[in-house]
C-alpha cells in the first residue's frame, strides 16, 4: 500500500457531505450536508481503524490510488464517517479502464473490516491476555454480519449455520473443541449491503489484482456507493500499472539465492484425515489454502505429511505422494522442499526402524520432487538432551543427501549442532548477528516469532516478514503460524477453538487466516503479510535492474544503479515509513532502466 | 516529598479501567519531584530509600502454573524458579517523575548477594508498562540485573505515533552490600504525545525471577498489572514539562532538517525538483515558526501554545519527509504514465 497523504493539503470530500474533521488536520473547503464524509487512509498503518476514532493519518478525499507492477495485488482503503444511520450501504466497483482495455471489476475486491473484541495484548503481541478486551480491527469480510458484536459485553458471536455462537467465553465453560472443518460457518461470496451507525466510522478495503497483462498506464474506475437505495457518490479509484513484473524473492546478501517464503501450519490434510473428513473434501479446503497462499506470496509452502507414527506405511507414502502432487499442482516452488518430515526418534524402538522410516520418507519426497535439494526437520526448540539426540540422527539422513532444517536458538543448537544443521529458523527478532554465524558454516537462515502470528496490526507483519528480515541478511520467512489449528491429538482435551481470543493460557490463537470449512477469512494481518514480501520482491526487482546496469559499464547506468544500492543499503528497514520505501523503490527502479536506455 | 501508597478499589481516579477488569489492584502514587536522584548510587544513598518514604514492596510469588508456561517463549530465556524462598528476598521500587522524566528505582534484597557475584550468576527484572490504559501500545524490557543489561522487546512498529524506548532508556544496575539495585529513567521526549499531564493512570508491572514474584499479575497480562497513578503537576510544572519537550523537538528538528536538506538537495544522490518544490518550503515555514518564538530559555506559556501546532511535525520529522515525499512520488507516477 502506498498512499500516504500530507495533513496541510486536505481537500474536500465530494460525497455529498461535510463532517468532523482528523483531530490536527486542516478541512479546507468542507461544507455540504450529506449523510457520509470519507477519509481515504494508508491501508497499511500501524493505526487501528475504530469506529469512534477519526483516522488521524486520513485524509479527506474522494480520490484512491494505486502504484502497482503488473500481476501484484495491491491495497487501498477509506473510512466512512456516516453522520446518519444507513440500513444498506451499497458499494459496487466498476472496470478500470486504461490504455491497454480494462482492469476487470471482478479485480477489484471490496472487503468491511470487522473490528470484534480480542484479548488485551491486541493489536501487539501474540502473548495471551484474557483479563480485559480491546477493539480493533482485524476480518476482512464480505458479509459483516458473520460476526456480530455486543459492545456492552464487549463479547463476539460467530454466524454457525442459521445461529450465532459466543465465541469470547473462558476455557472453563468451553464444552468441546470447535471443528472448523465441518462447522457451517462462511463468509458471503459477494460484497453485502453494509450498515452504518451515525457516528461510528467504517473502514473499508480494497484490493487490487492487476493483471500480469495489463499494460502499463493509468487505470481510472470508480466505487459507488449506494445509501438505502440512494446514491450517495462515489470513489475513484486510479491504479498507475508499472512498466514491470515483480520478481520472484531473491536475498538481499546474493541475488542467485532463493528468498524462502514459508509458513507453519499450513496443511490441513491430517488432520482431516483424524477426525475423519471425506478425503475430496479434505482436497478441496487443502486447494483453498494453497491458492490463498500462493495469492499472498508464500511460495515454498511445507510439505506438512510425515510417515512418523503411522500404522499403515505404504497408506502414510501415498497420502504423502498425494500432498506432494497437490503442491506442485498448486503451483509452489518445489526446489528446494521443505518437509516437515521429522528426523528425530518417533516412537522406534530401534535404530533399523528408524533408518526404514527415513529411508521410506527421502525415496518418497526426492522421488517425487526429482532432486535432492530437500531439506526436513528434527525436534522443534529442542533442549540440550534432544540436541544431542538429533545430531546423532542426522547424520544418518545426511548420509542420504538430504538436509536437516530446526527451529534454533542463539547459543544452544549453534553451539552444540551448527554442523549438521544446513537451515536454522532463529526465534525471535532479525538481526544480522544472528544470522552471521549461521552464514559462517554455509548454512540458509530464516527466522519465527519475531513476533509470532496473533497481532491485528498489518505493519507488523508487514515490516517483520519483509524488508527488516531480508535487509538482515535472512535467508527467509519461516513463521509460526498460519493459524491455531485443531491440535492432531490433543483437540478434545483442549477445546480449542480457533476463534476465541479469551480461553486463557499463555498465547493467543495465532492466525493470520480464520479457517472455515470452506476455505479461510483473510485479515489486515495477512495482507501486511503479503506487502511484506512484496517489499522484498519490489527489492529484488531493484537489484536485479542495477546488476544489470552495472554489467553495461556505461558509466550513468553504473552511477545511477549504484546510488539505488547506497539508498538500500543505507535504508533502517525496521524504523522506516514502508510506504515511503516502496515508492522510493520504484523510482530508484524506473530511473535505472531509463539511464540504461540513454 | 512523601509519596503515599494505597490499594485503591476502582472508583473515581480508576474509572476508565475496564469493568470486566479485576475490581482492586495496586496502585502507585507517582509524584512530581524537582531534581530527583540520578543513578543507583544517588538513590540508594537517598532520603526516601534510607527512610523507606514512597516504597511499594507488595510483591507476591509469580503464579507457578503460569512460569511453567513461559518455557514455550522462543524469543526470552527465563530463569523460572517455583515455589521461590521470599524471607529475606524483598523487592521494591521507588518511582517520581520531574520535567525530564520518570525515575524508578529497584532494590532486590538477596542475603547471598556475594555468591551471586562470586559465581557470576545474572538474575533478571522483567518491567512492563503502558502510557495509558486503553488502545495503548505496551513496552517490555528485561534488565540483567548483574551485568547491567537491558532488551527492549518492542511489540509496536515505529511509526509517527510510535517510538521505541530502546536507545532512550538510561539504565544503571548492579550488586550492592544489600542485593541488587537497578535504576531506570525513562525521558519524555520519546513518549511526548502521551504525557501524563492530567492524573492518568498507566499501566505497570515488575517481575523478579530470582526468586521469582509479580507486583502486578502474569508477563503480558496487562489487565492484572498494577497503575501507576501520576499525579498531576502543577502549572507551572506542567509548563516546564511542555518546555523542555518543544525544546527538544525544536532542536530536533533543526538537525533534521539540516540532514535531510543536505541529502534531498545534493546534485548528485538528491532530487532537486522535490527538494526545492517540495521539501524546502515546509522547512522554511517551521524553521521561520520556531525562529519567531525566540531563544527557548525565554519561552512563556503562550510561546509553548504557539508551538504546539508543530510539536508533532518538528519531532517526527523524519516521518514528515516520508510523507512529502510519498505525495510527490505519487504525483509524479500518476504525471508520467509510460
Amino acid at each position: 500500500m502506498i498512499l500516504r497523504f500530507s495533513l496541510s493539503g486536505l481537500l474536500a470530500v465530494v460525497l455529498m457531505g461535510s463532517g468532523t474533521p482528523v483531530a490536527g488536520a486542516a478541512t479546507e473547503g468542507f461544507g455540504s450536508e450529506g449523510p457520509l464524509v470519507c477519509y481515504t487512509v494508508p491501508a497499511l498503518s500501524s493505526c487501528p481503524r475504530l469506529p469512534h476514532t477519526l483516522p488521524r493519518d486520513g485524509r479527506l478525499s474522494s480520490q484512491l490510488r494505486i502504484v502497482a507492477a503488473k500481476g501484484a495485488f495491491e491495497p487501498v482503503s477509506f473510512v466512512i464517517s456516516p453522520r446518519v444511520n444507513v440500513a444498506r450501504l451499497e458499494l459496487k466497483a466498476s472496470p478500470l479502464l486504461g490504455p491497454g482495455g480494462a482492469i476487470p471489476a471482478a479485480n477489484v475486491d471490496i472487503k468491511v473490516v470487522k473490528c470484534w473484541y480480542q484479548g488485551g495484548t491486541a493489536w501487539y503481541s501474540y502473548f495471551g491476555d484474557s483479563s480485559r478486551r480491546e477493539l480493533v480491527p482485524e476480518l476482512l469480510l464480505n458479509d459483516e454480519t458473520l460476526v456480530r458484536v455486543d459492545r456492552e459485553k464487549k463479547e463476539n458471536y460467530l454466524r454457525v449455520g442459521d445461529e450465532y455462537q459466543s465465541i469470547s467465553y473462558p476455557k472453563d465453560q468451553a464444552t468441546d473443541a470447535f471443528n472448523y472443518l465441518t462447522e457451517p460457518v462462511a463468509d458471503s461470496k459477494t460484497l453485502q449491503p453494509v450498515r452504518l451507525r451515525k457516528g461510528e466510522n467504517k473502514q473499508i478495503w480494497i484490493t487490487v489484482k492487476v493483471p500480469g497483462t495489463a499494460a502499463a498506464g493509468i487505470y481510472s474506475g470508480k466505487i459507488t456507493l449506494v445509501a438505502d437505495g440512494k446514491g450517495v457518490g462515489a470513489m475513484t479509484v486510479s491504479v498507475r500499472v508499472l512498466p514491470f513484473e515483480l520478481p520472484m524473492p531473491r536475498t538481499y546478501y546474493d541475488l542467485d539465492l532463493p528468498y524462502l517464503v514459508t509458513l507453519y501450519g499450513t496443511g490441513v490434510l491430517d488432520i482431516c484425515n483424524r477426525l475423519g473428513i471425506a478425503p475430496e473434501i479434505a482436497d478441496r479446503q487443502q486447494k483453498a489454502i494453497y491458492r490463498n497462499l500462493l495469492d499472498h506470496n508464500v511460495y515454498n509452502c511445507r510439505s506438512d505429511l510425515t510417515l512418523s507414527r503411522q500404522k499403515d506405511r505404504a497408506k502414510a507414502i501415498a497420502n504423502l505422494q498425494h500432498e506432494l502432487h497437490m503442491m506442485k499442482a498448486a503451483g509452489f516452488v518445489m526446489k528446494p522442499l521443505i518437509s516437515r518430515g521429522w528426523a528425530y526418534p518417533a516412537g522406534e524402538k530401534t535404530i533399523e526402524e528408524y533408518k526404514s522410516r527415513i529411508d521410506a520418507l527421502v525415496k518418497t519426497l526426492t522421488g517425487e520432487v526429482g532432486h535432492r535439494d530437500v531439506y526436513i526437520t528434527s525436534w522443534d526448540e529442542a533442549g540440550v538432551d534432544r540436541v544431542k539426540i538429533m545430531r546423532e540422527r542426522a547424520e544418518y539422513t545426511t548420509a542420504l543427501g538430504v538436509k536437516l532444517w530446526v527451529t534454533t536458538h542463539r547459543g544452544r543448537h549453534f553451539d552444540l549442532a551448527g554442523y549438521c544443521i544446513s537451515y536454522a529458523n532463529h526465534g525471535g527478532w532479525p538481526s544480522r548477528e544472528n544470522v552471521a554465524t549461521w552464514h559462517a558454516l554455509g548454512a540458509k537462515v530464516a527466522s519465527y516469532a519475531g513476533p509470532h502470528t496473533g497481532p491485528e496490526n498489518p505493519d507488523v507483519f508487514r515490516r517483520m516478514e519483509g524488508l527488516a528480515r531480508y535487509k538482515a541478511h535472512y535467508d527467509g520467512s519461516f513463521n509460526y503460524k498460519y493459524y491455531s489449528a485443531l491440535h492432531p491429538t490433543l483437540y478434545k482435551k483442549y477445546k480449542q477453538n480457533v476463534w476465541n481470543d479469551f480461553m486463557g493460557g499463555s498465547f493467543r490463537p495465532m492466525n493470520l487466516v480464520y479457517p472455515t470449512s470452506r476455505g479461510v477469512i483473510d485479515t489486515i494481518a495477512w495482507e501486511g503479510y503479503r506487502e511484506g514480501i512484496d517489499d522484498v520482491r519490489y527489492a529484488t526487482k531493484l537489484k536485479q535492474v542495477a546488476a544489470k546496469a552495472i554489467a553495461t559499464g556505461q558509466v550513468r547506468a553504473v552511477y545511477a544503479a549504484k546510488k539505488a544500492l547506497m539508498w538500500l543499503e543505507l535504508l533502517d528497514a525496521k524504523t522506516a515509513d514502508l510506504n515511503a520505501v516502496r515508492m522510493e523503490m520504484i523510482e530508484y527502479t524506473l530511473k535505472i532502466q531509463t539511464a540504461m536506455e540513454e | 516529598m512523601r509519596v503515599a501508597l494505597s490499594i485503591l478499589a476502582l472508583g473515581a481516579a480508576l474509572g476508565s479501567v475496564g469493568a470486566a477488569e479485576k475490581p482492586r489492584r495496586k496502585v502507585y502514587e507517582c509524584r512530581y519531584m524537582e531534581s530527583p536522584p540520578y543513578g543507583v548510587a544517588a538513590w540508594s544513598q537517598s532520603k526516601m530509600v534510607k527512610m523507606g518514604i514512597g516504597k511499594e514492596s507488595r510483591f507476591v510469588p509469580y503464579n507457578s502454573a503460569a512460569a511453567k508456561g513461559l518455557i514455550l517463549d522462543a524469543t526470552v530465556s527465563r530463569e523460572v524458579k517455583s515455589d521461590p524462598k521470599l524471607k529475606g528476598r524483598e523487592t521494591s521500587f521507588y518511582m517520581v517523575y520531574d520535567s525530564k522524566g520518570w525515575y524508578i528505582y529497584i532494590h532486590c534484597a538477596e542475603p547471598q548477594i556475594q555468591k551471586y557475584v562470586d559465581d557470576r550468576k545474572d538474575v533478571a527484572l522483567e518491567l512492563f508498562f503502558a502510557p495509558g490504559l486503553e488502545n495503548v501500545p505496551y513496552y517490555q524490557m528485561i534488565v540483567r540485573q548483574l551485568a547491567g543489561k537491558v532488551t527492549h522487546y518492542d511489540w509496536a512498529m515505529p511509526h509517527r505515533y510510535y517510538r521505541s524506548l530502546r536507545d532512550s532508556v538510561r539504565v544503571e544496575s548492579r550488586a550492592i552490600r544489600t542485593g541488587f539495585a537497578t535504576f531506570l529513567f525513562i525521558p519524555w521526549d520519546r513518549l511526548y504525545d502521551r504525557l501524563p499531564l492530567t492524573d492518568e493512570n498507566w499501566r505497570f508491572s515488575l517481575m523478579r525471577w530470582g526468586p521469582s514474584m509479580t507486583w502486578g499479575g502474569k508477563v503480558h497480562d496487562t489487565g492484572n498489572f498494577g497503575l501507576v497513578h501520576f499525579r498531576a503537576p502543577t502549572a507551572k510544572q506542567r509548563l516546564e514539562i511542555e518546555k523542555r519537550i518543544l525544546r527538544t523537538a525544536w532542536f530536533s528538528f533543526q538537525a533534521v532538517a539540516r540532514k535531510m536538506a543536505t541529502f534531498w538537495s545534493d546534485e548528485k544522490i538528491g532530487d532537486l525538483d522535490f527538494y526545492d518544490g517540495t521539501l524546502k518550503p515546509v522547512i522554511d515555514r517551521y524553521t521561520a515558526l520556531g525562529k519567531k518564538m525566540g531563544p527557548p530559555d525565554g519561552w512563556d506559556a503562550d510561546t509553548v501554545r504557539k508551538g504546539q501546532k508543530a510539536l508533532g511535525d518538528w519531532m517526527e520529522f523524519t516521518y514528515k519527509v516520508a510523507e512529502l515525499r510519498t505525495e510527490y512520488l505519487m504525483n509524479k507516477r500518476f504525471k508520467d504514465s509510460k
